[in-house]
């Protein structure tokens, strides 16, 4: 039989990283616990100590500051669609909306959804094209690095088994800038991605042309990564449904989706590019609309 | 208040449900109780060489273990007799009981279980594809010896475990002289029941009986299977029912059961087996998968003047109700539109190494509709005739026949049906205003409620309230919590909460032919009324006496005799069955219902163990779906049913029946992907794999009720509960066949599947 795991809930930010310090790999930090108890009912991990965060003060707020808008480490899903400093960023706040069921989206962490790793992971896309950077923190010292780098492989990250991931900050959003989530499902919600992509767009309003694009793309590869090709397509072109489309085909190259009982490889490769299509159709819609207000 | 016909009320199970005081199955407790692991077949095919217990039986808390040595030497089945509790000497399906571990726990029994070693040499498994080419081995070397339970055999051999033929002359030379011939083939994947409550059974044998509790949707049937397999008497077992958590047709067989009753016979223990959510999967008897090839021969005036039918059908492994189901396409290919001409058939069951199949609301008629429906289009688009303006030129009318030589006597409320279709949703103004990839489909059929009999005894208490015995069941439907419920209360003058309903008890009621087919309300409606009508025949007598009027003057109203036009004159129903308690003897009747057989041409084809449709009932459904240009997904936006009820008895219940089974056949079509690997495993394992479509998913269901009584049950009722899941695909698939312009020729149609057909028509483009 398998031994039991011990369940320690911290209080204080101290009581975790010392725990962390002292249990390195041997504990496994759970907030939500929506991934973690999934995978512990699975047998897919067993450490010795369960170390719990969610009562740990000062790390479950939005907030605007230097460099950007900072998400601590216990911001939900649902805060995400719902705080009016992250609800207008599509690209986040439509992922947000979509992950899971309201169940999930109300104590599952959006820092817990990046940690997971998962290659379909909703948020990681759109905190891509925010330029999302992740915090770390151990005893006695933190650092911070640009999420590309912190996610490594699938269920691969940075961080350190002593370091807890504090929060994530991303840049400031571009005037002129229009954003999107696409997820690809079979449901209309509790889907597991079988391709996400998030999109963002920044027009130049003298020139009606695209200043700079942002494409990422998630499920189709072990790592959720920006595509370069489709992004080189876009930037000093005028929108129109073509060139979407063809920056579409070209998030094709640097995707290697797998087979599985979700969907095939075949299935995936051939929705990328409509929905990259369809995102950035929509980013150019939320530009125009963010003039036509102005 | 008076309960009425017609009328709303609450269900009598409500707040237990809501509240979670209902006691499911799985909540059965009995004192002394230990709990049962099963120890399944990892392959799906092999020699069992050898199955080592030793170290289960020295863990902790074990209180034996059962093998296969253990068993009677007795076998079992609902047709034919080819099942055994535990395997023996071969596996034919991963996940086929091999052992029964009894531990004090449950936790306790699933460790003991894992460490029971098998020893199996693991052989290539047999699929539905290798059975028809006739490959790999057979599943039953002894089938020549295996006994037809109702003592007639049907046409099988081999891996075939039933061979249903129809061979009229005139075929070939229909399709000689034909102008036109149309043919399609289709396949179907397996549907998983996914009720909320994983099986589970508690059993207890003593003084030379097994009792069993369990949630059952046909406890006569269960008791049935427990005494074949235990080699026992079928009065040696007693049945209880349990709140049920949901069955839709995989609850109807003894599948849990027996290992309970064997675990309970070799420990002296009372045991509950329970599933987990993983072996409910891979064990449920789900829909068959299937494939057709339907060929129909045009005259040069569009008329169809013979057809081709074949069907192969998946039975796994073992048969349980399946052969029956080999005959159905008898009755549904053929019927609905009009066909000048024979039809050859040939439906074949195959044993296959994947898991029994089984029953599932609605059967095969969800594939074969389906089938016919997309190949009437085919056949209009052949034509050049409007899809629905070729439906209705060769509908069926009063007394035409199916292919079996029963005659559907009120067939013409198909032509009805689509009447009240036209007015609730016109077809040129839906086609007028589809908005891009949409499409719009429509089907009719004619279906069916199952005739077998129900009991049911009124009971009135002298506090003025009714006992409603019966072993009829409420599986969730509302059929007993408020349709008998209704009937009896409304005869009797009584209100809500004053009909009260027993669980099943084999030992208590009458024989009951469970909860399937939309039987109970129509049949044992039937019963519920005579009974209750004797009843209240009863209590007037009585109350005339107590009233000093005459019989015809007195009415039972708000649960009071009374006399009419005296509402002074009155006297509470309760004191009128205490006075007919001390005096004459309780007041209580008993009354049974079964449908009367329906003729039929016996000499229409061989095997045909289930020929007609008894109480038929009429449908045409609607379905307007768009299809998403991205991602392949399908989304129905409108759905609309006329549905024959013969007699509404509880509109809200009827209503709930209608938008469940479309939301059931909604998933069937579009979601709901069992597959079979070519290793005949399953391939979707669990519930995050197999996606149940969810509320979102579903369209708020229009239903139009139609009302023709039936002329044989006590209302009028015919059956409802069934019906609205057969033509969801054959609704749905046409309806995507007219978004896309292509034919999806699988059931589930896949995003994939439409992505395709997308990719391809814009290369063609």
């Amino acid at each position: 039989m398998q031994s039991p795991v011990r369940f320690h809930s911290a209080t204080t930010f101290e009581e975790v990283v010392d725990a962390l310090d002292e249990l390195g790999s041997e504990a496994r930090l759970i907030a939500g616990g929506t991934d973690v108890m999934i995978q512990l009912a699975r047998g897919e991990l067993s450490p010795q100590v369960l170390l719990h965060i969610e009562r740990v003060p000062g790390l479950g707020t939005v907030a605007a500051g230097e460099g950007g808008l900072h998400l601590g480490a216990l911001v939900t899903h649902a805060m995400v669609r719902s705080d009016p400093a992250t609800c207008a960023l599509a690209a986040l706040a439509d992922a947000a909306r979509q992950v899971g069921g309201w169940q999930t989206q109300a104590i599952g962490t959006v820092v817990g959804n990046i940690v997971n790793a998962s290659p379909a992971a909703d948020l990681t896309p759109g905190l891509l094209v925010h330029d999302a950077m992740v915090h770390l923190s151990r005893r006695g010292s933190e650092r911070t690095l640009p999420l590309d780098q912190f996610v490594k492989g699938r269920r691969e990250t940075a961080r350190e088994p002593q370091e807890l991931v504090t929060g994530i900050t991303i840049a400031p959003t571009p005037e002129h800038s229009g954003e999107a989530f696409v997820k690809v499902g079979r449901r209309k919600a509790m889907e597991v991605s079988i391709v996400a992509v998030a999109t963002r767009l920044v027009v130049d309003p003298s020139t009606g042309t695209i200043a700079d694009a942002r494409v990422a793309v998630g499920a189709v590869s072990p790592i959720p990564h920006r595509a370069p090709a489709s992004e080189q397509l876009l930037i000093g072109q005028r929108p129109t449904a073509d060139l979407f489309a063809a920056a579409g085909r070209a998030a094709l190259e640097g995707a290697d989706p797998i087979d599985d009982v979700r969907a095939s490889r075949r299935y995936r490769l051939a929705v990328l590019p409509r929905a990259v299509a369809q995102a950035l159709s929509r980013s150019s819609d939320h530009v125009d609309a963010a003039r036509s207000v102005a | 208040m008076s309960v009425t016909i017609g009328g709303t009320m609450d269900r009598t199970d409500g707040v237990a449900k809501v509240t979670g005081k209902a006691q499911y199955g799985v909540d059965h407790v009995e004192a002394g109780m230990a709990h049962a692991a099963v120890v399944r077949s990892p392959v799906p095919a092999g020699r069992l060489v050898g199955v080592d217990v030793g170290a289960a039986r020295r863990m902790p808390e074990v209180v034996g273990v059962v093998t296969a040595a253990d068993q009677p030497d007795s076998y079992g089945g609902w047709v034919l007799q080819d099942q055994r509790i535990l395997a023996s000497d071969q596996v034919r399906y991963e996940g086929e009981p091999i052992a029964i571990v009894v531990a004090e726990t449950r936790a306790a029994a699933i460790a003991a279980a894992a460490a029971v070693r098998v020893e199996i040499e693991e052989w290539e498994a047999v699929t539905m594809a290798k059975a028809v080419a006739g490959e790999g081995h057979v599943i039953h070397p002894d089938w020549q010896s295996y006994v037809p339970t109702f003592g007639v055999d049907h046409p099988r051999w081999g891996n075939c475990a039933c061979e249903v033929r129809a061979e009229p002359d005139g075929v070939d030379e229909a399709f000689a002289r034909a102008a036109h011939v149309v043919e399609d083939t289709f396949t179907a994947n397996r549907q998983y029941q996914a009720y909320l409550e994983p099986k589970a059974a508690t059993a207890s044998y003593a003084d030379g009986r097994y009792i069993l509790h369990t949630a059952t949707q046909y406890p006569f049937n269960v008791r049935e299977r427990v005494a074949q397999l235990m080699g026992v008497r079928l009065s040696d077992v007693r049945v209880v029912g349990k709140t049920i958590g949901g069955g839709f047709g995989a609850k109807l067989d003894g599948w849990v059961e027996p290992l309970a009753a064997l675990a309970a016979r070799v420990t002296g223990r009372t045991v509950q087996v329970r599933l987990s959510r993983a072996e409910d999967i891979l064990t449920c008897p789900m829909r068959e998968n299937a494939t057709m090839t339907i060929r129909t021969a045009l005259d040069d005036e569009g008329r169809m003047i013979g057809r081709q039918f074949t069907c192969e059908m998946d039975n796994g492994a073992y048969s349980g109700e399946m052969p029956w189901l080999a005959s159905l396409p008898l009755t549904v290919i053929g019927a609905v539109y009009k066909l000048h001409g024979p039809m050859r058939a040939v439906c074949r069951l195959w044993y296959t190494n994947t898991p029994p199949t089984g029953a599932f609301r609605g059967v095969n008629g969800v594939y074969l509709y389906m089938a016919q429906e997309q190949h009437m289009d085919h056949i209009a688009d052949t034509l050049g005739v409007d899809r629905r303006e070729y439906r209705l030129r060769h509908l069926f009318e009063d007394g035409d026949a199916s292919r079996t030589g029963q005659v559907l006597e009120q067939a013409g409320i198909l032509r009805q049906a689509f009447d009240r279709l036209e007015e609730r949703a016109p077809w040129q103004e839906i086609l007028d205003n589809l908005g891009p990839n949409q499409g719009v489909g429509i089907a009719a059929a004619v279906w069916m409620t199952n005739p077998l009999p129900g009991e049911v005894t009124i009971k009135m208490s002298e506090d003025g309230t009714a006992s409603l015995v019966t072993a009829a069941n409420d599986n969730g439907s509302g059929a007993v919590s408020m349709g008998l419920t209704q009937i009896v209360a409304s005869t009797l003058g009584l209100s809500e909460g004053d009909v009260r309903a027993s669980m099943p008890d084999t030992d208590i009621s009458g024989y009951d032919g469970g909860s399937q087919g939309s039987r109970t309300t129509a049949i044992v409606g039937t019963a519920a009324l005579e009974a209750s009508t004797k009843v209240r025949e009863q209590l007037l007598a009585t109350a005339a006496g107590l009233l000093e009027a005459h019989v015809d003057d007195i009415e039972l109203v708000d649960g009071q005799a009374r006399v009419k036009g005296s509402p002074s004159a009155t006297v509470p129903l309760g004191q009128v069955a205490a006075a007919a308690t001390f005096t004459g003897g309780a007041v209580t009747a008993t009354s049974s219902y079964a449908t009367p057989p329906v003729p039929f041409d016996a000499g229409c084809a061989t095997g045909a163990l289930f020929t007609t449709m008894c109480t038929p009932t009429y449908h045409v459904h609607l379905a307007v779906v768009e299809v998403d240009d991205v991602t392949g997904n399908v989304d129905v936006v409108r759905y609309v049913v006329v549905q024959d009820a013969g007699k509404v008895i509880s509109p809200v219940g009827a209503r709930g029946q209608v938008q469940g089974g479309i939301a059931q056949g909604i998933g069937y079509s579009l979601y709901e992907s069992q597959r079979i690997g070519d290793d005949a495993r399953l391939v979707e394992r669990s519930l995050e794999s197999y996606r149940l479509p969810l509320a979102v998913d579903i369209p708020d269901v229009e239903v139009v009720f139609l009302e023709n009584p039936d002329p044989q049950t006590g209302l009028g009722a015919k059956g409802i509960g069934e019906a609205p899941i057969v033509l969801s695909a054959a609704a749905i698939s046409t309806a995507v066949r007219h978004a896309t312009g292509r034919t999806f020729n699988a059931i589930p149609i896949t995003p994939e599947d439409v992505m395709f057909a997308l990719q391809e028509a814009e290369e063609v483009r």
